[in-house]
């Protein structure tokens, strides 16, 4: 046998996608900044966790990632996609790029993506129960229907979330999202 | 009630579906290893499955000690020896069997020699008593039986040890749409025999039953359409599932009449133990339905579903599964001949196998093996 | 021949159940070849004052006497909350005695805290917060025998293991499929002496996993057969072991529908039944399987709309045949409810009024009711903070779980329309 024939294969990286990934964590982020300050749910849900809370949302190994917390003075702040030294109480580790591609892209919601083990979640488990719940309002907000009920396990009704609160509110919060 | 007294093990972890093969990294790293050595054939490569397997891996840690794409069917001391070689001089930690057959034979052969440090002959005495190096196997749809169990064939030798399971199985339609239907077919003959000789020993075993009972679902459910259209995706997942389910089925219960003839027979002909396995459970079958104890009425529902289950009467169960049964070895029809006489098996050679078979596999006497023979020769 | 289509082929799903398991009337016989075939000799047994006490530690030794084999070392106070300074004390002696194998005898306490000391030891580690979480345990461990002494919790074959550092107030898991461990033994023996009470709620316990994992979202085909051959075994044996518990041939009928639980609710999770017991356990001290009982048929009522079909073909394993024919298939799921309020009531006459049917008639043991009323926000915004909500198939708010907290306090079934179905 020629070994030389059978060389070493280092992992190339796949940069579209990585990029496609990359702006939806940054949007995710940043609506979840801008949800904090808009809907009154999202602002509870934040106040019921501890001052030091930081999400660390990435791509197993490599990144990219995203990182949410809250600041010394109780405000949700976006905090960009660079380590710098964070230390996160909550990490939601999606397990490879293929597996973010199906949640960015809507083929499965968040809930079916953990049931199919393709995310781990590790930390402070009741705030990972709040953070869903984030996550559940923020989808609503940013999506239209007939993409947010892939997203979520259960659209809300008018009952549950007015129209002119879910229309208002994500006026807002794409205006708050995209503009610094 | 007989009571229960059963040991079981199923060691696999099994990851199938959509972008299974995206997984790999994930499981390679929980095992704490990073550099695979990956082995599979020249067919396999040809059509595209290696550059399918390299690109899952992107976007991680994992680098590929070694890429071999020329493994035979045939897992000889020579190929053994050489990816030995091959993986200790890249300073490999685990191994990726890309396919099925002697690939994964061949696969799991390599993992004792490196992981024993010694000579593949002497392992075969020797007791393994500890875990072998990482084995991911990512099957194709030609399995063999076998490649997914506590068992590994090489050369003239078989050796079974609850330590040559692998430790991920990874089921990824990308990967299994690619056989043909006669290999499906052997595939799918393999898994049900198997599933069928495991579940149907006097002694319960109900958690060997749920893996038989998966298996014999799966092949029910998807094997005629697959046989048709082996690219249907579903089918050749739910095929090589069934594969999976069924191979620990066998691992965990003796070896039966039909799968001891077939190896007997396959050895000495080269022909796919599948095939042969299909012949000899139809008649098998047939003669147990008219015996005492006959088929479990319980296959029945693991073929059939709940609500035909529960609406067929109970004297009438073991006939329904039987019908069942048959109907799924008939769709083979086109694919296997209905005796080994279309095999072209001389008859004389019967005594030889059916001595054989008793030599291997004490739990039947010669003369039973010797009647199956008979009765699959020409089908009376 | 048409099939009804039974075996769902998922678009992605895991299973592992790498435990060797080992089941009979005299399986503990076989834990000294067990053990050499690992390589192991100085086994430490891990256990608690009740399994000590009702003799199951006697009947181990002797089975492992027969073989000349002796534990190096053995400690028997375990608590009934798994506690990190006891995982601690455990790898001391572990050290002190040089063992080299955990044989771990009782309940889900006993088994997590032998989890825990085992990743000390065959990590060398002095302190157990680095592996915190998924995966940080990447290495094969010291070789670990699970007994379980209750049918049960399934804990013999599950992958994680729950901690609590009282010190801290946390609660600290570990999840990787290292932590199995290498063989699991069932033996009628170990539950022959369990007081029908506690087989009745254990029992309970182990048909919520079988029925949770068998509808909840990450079901899968070999989590569906465990799941439906462990209802079967529970249905067919649970109520004749109460009133009979000599029965060792049900007893081990029910040791193994525990196991086959355990091997289902671990490949495919569990849900809202799960998710409001935990609660309940955590605010009133509730024991789980008595929670699991109660709250279970609120659990199939509640997801009755997303997955009625499930339901429906539940009806089968626990009710058999006969029953299954004459109902028409609309009305199986309601029929599934119905049986196992039946099977609660069954129990709850079998232990002559024990057994609690809903929230407001559980007692502790001086008479004390466990659950007020007013407790039942409390419990709803802890069920909030738990993380087995997310394999639920429907989602709950707070209101959500108070309309179900509140039904089953009462004893009534769940008004269905009020359910919020988006």
């Amino acid at each position: 046998m020629n070994a030389l024939q059978y060389p070493e294969i280092k992992p190339k990286k796949k940069f579209i996608k990585r990029i496609y990934i990359a702006v939806m964590l940054w949007v995710v982020g940043r609506a979840i900044q801008a949800a904090a300050k808009v809907d009154r749910e999202v602002k509870e849900e934040f106040a019921k966790l501890k001052d030091n809370f930081l999400l660390k949302m990435w791509i197993w190994p490599n990144g990219p990632a995203m990182y949410v917390g809250k600041t010394k003075d109780g405000k949700v702040k976006y905090l960009g996609w660079k380590d710098k030294g964070y230390k996160p109480t909550l990490t939601m580790t999606i397990k490879s790029v293929e597996a973010a591609m199906l949640l960015f892209t809507f083929q499965e919601g968040t809930a079916i993506s953990t049931a199919r083990n393709r995310l781990v979640v590790d930390g402070d488990l009741p705030d990972a129960c709040a953070l869903v719940r984030i996550l559940n309002i923020v989808e609503v907000y940013l999506l239209p229907k007939i993409i947010a009920k892939l997203a979520v396990k259960r659209y809300p009704k008018w009952s549950q979330m007015n129209p002119l609160r879910k229309h208002f509110g994500r006026i807002l919060i794409y205006v708050r999202a995209f503009t610094f | 009630m007989i009571p229960y007294n059963f040991t079981f093990l199923s060691h696999p972890k099994i990851c199938s579906g959509l972008k299974a093969l995206e997984h790999i990294p994930f499981e390679l790293e929980s095992l704490n290893a990073r550099k695979p050595l990956v082995i599979t054939s020249a067919r396999w490569a040809k059509k595209g499955l290696a550059k399918t397997l390299t690109k899952a891996l992107y976007d991680s840690n994992i680098t590929i000690g070694a890429l071999f794409t020329n493994a035979p069917n045939y897992p000889s001391v020579t190929i053994i020896n050489e990816l030995s070689k091959l993986y200790r001089d890249r300073g490999c930690d685990s191994i990726i069997a890309l396919g099925s057959g002697g690939i994964a034979h061949i696969a799991k052969a390599v993992n004792m020699v490196v992981s024993l440090k010694t000579d593949i002959l002497q392992c075969t005495d020797l007791t393994i008593s500890s875990p072998l190096k990482p084995l991911i196997c990512v099957p194709t749809a030609d399995c063999e039986g076998g490649e997914m169990a506590a068992v590994a064939y090489y050369e003239r030798f078989e050796k079974q040890s609850d330590f040559l399971y692998p430790d991920v199985i990874v089921i990824d339609s990308r990967i299994t749409r690619h056989a043909t239907s006669q290999e499906i077919a052997n595939c799918a003959l393999t898994s049900l025999a198997h599933a069928i000789e495991a579940c149907g020993i006097v002694a319960p075993n109900p958690i060997n039953d749920a893996y038989a009972h998966t298996a014999l679902s799966f092949i029910y459910q998807y094997f005629p359409k697959t046989i048709k259209k082996p690219c249907y995706k579903d089918g050749s997942v739910a095929i090589v599932n069934a594969a999976a389910c069924a191979d620990t089925a066998f691992s965990n219960a003796p070896q039966g009449i039909v799968h001891t003839l077939a190896q007997a027979i396959a050895l000495d002909t080269n022909l796919q133990p599948g095939i042969v396995m299909g012949i000899l459970l139809r008649y098998s079958l047939a003669a147990k339905l008219h015996a005492k104890g006959g088929i479990r009425p319980e296959l029945l529902l693991a073929l059939a579903g709940i609500d035909t289950y529960a609406k067929t009467p109970e004297k009438d169960r073991q006939k329904a599964a039987y019908d069942y049964l048959t109907k799924c070895i008939d769709a083979t029809c086109n694919y296997v001949p209905s005796t080994l006489k279309g095999l072209h098996i001389p008859h004389y050679k019967l005594k030889e196998y059916a001595r054989l078979a008793a030599a291997k596999n004490k739990q039947h006497k010669e003369n039973e093996y010797m009647a199956l023979l008979e009765k699959s020769f020409e089908g009376k | 021949m048409k099939r009804g289509a039974i075996m769902q082929l998922p678009a992605y799903y895991e299973f592992c159940n790498s435990v060797k398991t080992i089941v009979g009337h005299k399986a503990l016989e076989q834990i000294p070849q067990s053990l050499k075939a690992i390589n192991a000799q100085r086994p430490m047994i891990i256990t608690d004052k009740g399994v000590e006490q009702a003799g199951l530690i006697k009947i181990v030794q002797a089975a492992m006497q027969k073989s000349k084999l002796k534990a190096a070392a053995l400690f028997d106070s375990v608590p009934a909350d798994s506690d990190v300074k006891v995982v601690n004390e455990v790898a001391k002696i572990y050290r002190a005695k040089k063992c080299d194998s955990i044989i771990a005898v009782g309940g889900g306490s006993v088994l997590d805290t032998a989890k825990g000391a085992n990743i000390l030891v065959s990590e060398n580690a002095a302190d157990l917060m680095q592996f915190v979480g998924y995966g940080n345990v990447k290495r094969k461990l010291r070789p670990f025998v699970a007994i379980p002494t209750t049918a049960g919790t399934g804990s013999e074959v599950t992958s994680v293991a729950v901690i609590a550092n009282h010190e801290k107030n946390i609660k600290m898991a570990f999840g990787s499929l290292f932590l199995l461990p290498d063989i699991a033994i069932i033996d009628s023996r170990m539950t022959k002496t369990l007081p029908p009470t506690i087989t009745a709620f254990t029992g309970m316990d182990a048909l919520t996993h079988a029925v949770e994992a068998y509808f909840c979202l990450a079901k899968n085909p070999l989590s569906d057969t465990t799941a439906l051959a462990a209802i079967q075994l529970i249905a067919q044996n649970l109520v004749n072991v109460v009133k009979k518990p000599s029965d060792l041939d049900g007893r081990l009928a029910l040791a193994l529908a525990s196991n086959l639980a355990g091997m289902a609710f671990s490949n495919s999770m569990v849900g809202l039944v799960h998710n409001i017991g935990h609660a309940i356990g955590g605010v009133c001290g509730v024991p789980h399987g008595v929670c699991m009982n109660i709250l279970l048929p609120y659990g199939l009522e509640y997801n009755m709309h997303k997955r009625s079909q499930y339901i429906g073909e539940l009806l089968y394993p626990l009710a058999g045949e006969e029953v299954y024919n004459k109902t028409p298939k609309k009305e199986r799921p309601l029929k599934t409810v119905e049986y196992i309020r039946k099977l609660i009531q069954d129990l709850h006459d079998a232990t002559d009024g024990k057994h609690p049917r809903f929230l407001k008639e559980v007692y502790d043991r001086t008479g004390k009711q466990m659950i007020p009323k007013e407790k039942l926000p409390d419990i709803a915004r802890t069920a909030m903070s738990d993380p087995a909500q997310f394999y639920n198939p429907e989602d709950l708010d707070y209101n959500d779980y108070i309309m179900v907290l509140e039904a089953a306090w009462e004893g009534i079934p769940l008004d269905r329309k009020k359910i919020k179905k988006g």
